[in-house]
């Protein structure tokens, strides 16, 4: 059992009814050697300040729920130590290119928009009767998406993204990627009803790879990577229709 | 939790115009460099300008050009070719590792039969054919 | 959202990928041997002589190499430029960018082949 330690996190505030604009608020708070950032918060909550709001369900990061700029960069809370910034001071604030709603908790409405835009679920021509079975897959054409699907929807990456902060129309990382991970996915047909959505202005065209989406997902999805092949894939196929006009697109 | 946005009261932080230097008083190394990145295509279309510049003065004559090819050996102009020589390094190391890391990534891309050919192999092969190509143009510029 | 399929956006990248692949191959090299190793003296200057260039330039490979290597890095630089210019604080202008920065590049590519086909 380690010995106590104080830390001093100072969290941004924003409380609508009572102010215009965010303001901080510092708190000091003993720390035992395994507690994160989350654990943290939850100990200001109940000991010292109720008012606080954030959100958080799973403490083991999976649900997405818990990501906040943690020294200015965006973590999620339940899996970043604070042993890792003591004896320094903290930062938390909520992620960034959203809006804030109260204290560290985002309004997510744009994301999930977006998401729900690249259709992000098995599309079939013509689905098949339940009575014939599922639809079966080999391991090989598992792992042409796998990484893509890791994805907790945990919003990182858009904090990250500064193409996303400046245009807040970019599709973005996450909800490309997740439509990427469907297009992979060979029980799918659905590739000419997302390809609209993410080969739009808004779509892949406006990342310039930056990066540091994938640097900051926690999942390893590497979003980047997924923006960056369906240009190529995009630009070949429009190369080959134009070489080719009669092949037949796919 | 999904808002309605015309009737809650919500504030929004504006990203700051410089957030490559500085955003909420941190500093992102990874932002920095890639500004950077981008910059390097500023000197690769310089040069690129300096260089059709040469071309064009070969069609006013032998004095245009010598007298051209001695202002190149002044002091600013051996300066700019240093910098522009750093940028163009610095392009080359990044632009082959982004090709690198896309093949390593890309589904069917490098794959032998169902096995993927090793990251290291595709490394070697984009560094690679950047010493084939810098090797040949210096032999050629040497022995043409 | 109304979203829609971009027509032009896959061939102005297409062009800047091209372009990158180019300029990280071949202008390196370049801007040594033109830009340092010559005016320094580190190799003979004579390679770099009138005579010598104009020779070498009779040659329409070396005409066709010298095509390439002007011309795509200028898309290459266009599309950055675009970019990073929105980026850097220029966003309200990110409808006219791609006018002046691929205006650019295709005026500097027919200057480059007026240049190497016409005049020389
Ligand atoms: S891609 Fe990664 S960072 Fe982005 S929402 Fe998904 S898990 Fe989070
Ligand atoms: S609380 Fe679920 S991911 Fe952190």
């Amino acid at each position: 059992m380690s010995d106590l330690r104080t830390i001093k996190i100072t969290v941004l505030r924003y409380r609508p009814e009572e102010e215009d604009e965010p303001t901080e608020q510092t708190y000091e708070v003993e720390f035992r050697d395994d507690w994160v950032v989350l654990d943290a918060l939850n100990h200001i909550k109940d000991h010292i300040d109720g008012t606080l709001s954030f959100r958080w369900s799973c403490r083991m990061g999976v649900c997405g729920s818990c990501g906040m700029m943690v020294n200015g960069e965006p973590k999620l809370t339940c899996a970043a130590m604070l042993r890792d910034y003591y004896p320094n001071e903290m930062h938390v604030e909520p992620l960034v290119n959203f809006p804030i709603v109260r204290d560290l908790v985002t309004d997510m409405t744009d994301f999930m928009d977006k998401l729900k835009a690249v259709k992000p679920w098995i599309i079939r021509e013509e689905e098949k009767p339940v009575s014939e079975g599922e639809y079966l897959q080999t391991p090989d054409q598992l792992k042409d998406y796998k990484q893509f699907s890791q994805c907790i929807n945990c919003m990182l990456c858009y904090a990250a993204c500064p193409v996303y902060g400046l245009e807040h129309d970019f599709v973005g990382p996450a909800a490309i990627a997740l439509g990427h991970r469907y297009n992979l996915d060979s029980r799918d047909e659905g590739n000419q009803q997302r390809q609209h959505v993410i080969a739009s202005k808004e779509g892949i065209w406006e990342c310039t790879y930056v990066g540091e989406c994938s640097v900051v997902c926690p999942k390893h999805v590497d979003p980047a990577e997924a923006i960056q092949q369906t240009k190529v894939a995009t630009t070949t196929n429009r190369l080959k229709s134009l070489v080719m006009p009669w092949g037949n697109k796919k | 939790m999904m808002l309605d946005s015309e009737t809650t009261k919500t504030y929004t932080r504006p990203i700051s115009k410089a957030w490559w230097l500085r955003d909420r008083g941190h500093f992102n190394r990874r932002y920095f460099m890639f500004l950077l990145r981008e910059l390097t295509s500023v000197f690769v279309a310089l040069y690129v300008v300096i260089f059709t510049y040469e071309i064009f003065l070969l069609t006013k004559g032998p004095d245009a050009h010598a007298a051209f090819q001695e202002s190149l050996r002044s002091g600013p102009f051996i300066v700019f070719f240093v910098i522009a020589l750093l940028f163009a390094l610095y392009h080359s190391w990044t632009w082959l590792g982004l090709t690198t890391k896309m093949q390593a990534a890309g589904r069917g891309l490098v794959k032998i039969g169902t096995k993927t050919l090793p990251p290291i192999f595709i490394a070697l092969g984009s560094y690679g054919a950047w010493i084939v190509a810098t090797c040949v143009i210096a032999y050629l510029f040497l022995t043409l | 959202m109304n979203y829609k399929e971009h027509k032009s956006e896959p061939f102005w990248w297409g062009m800047f990928s091209q372009g990158g692949v180019i300029a990280a191959l071949l202008i390196p090299i370049h801007i040594f041997l033109c830009g340092l190793a010559v005016p320094l003296g580190l190799i003979d200057p004579e390679l770099l002589s009138y005579e010598r260039i104009t020779a070498l330039l009779q040659n329409p490979l070396v005409k066709l190499y010298l095509c390439v290597l002007l011309i795509f890095p200028l898309y290459h630089a266009a599309h950055r430029i675009r970019f990073t210019l929105a980026e850097i604080g220029l966003h309200s202008l990110a409808k006219v960018l791609p006018v002046l920065c691929y205006g650019g590049a295709l005026a500097g590519t027919a200057v480059v082949l007026y240049i190497l086909w016409v005049l020389l």
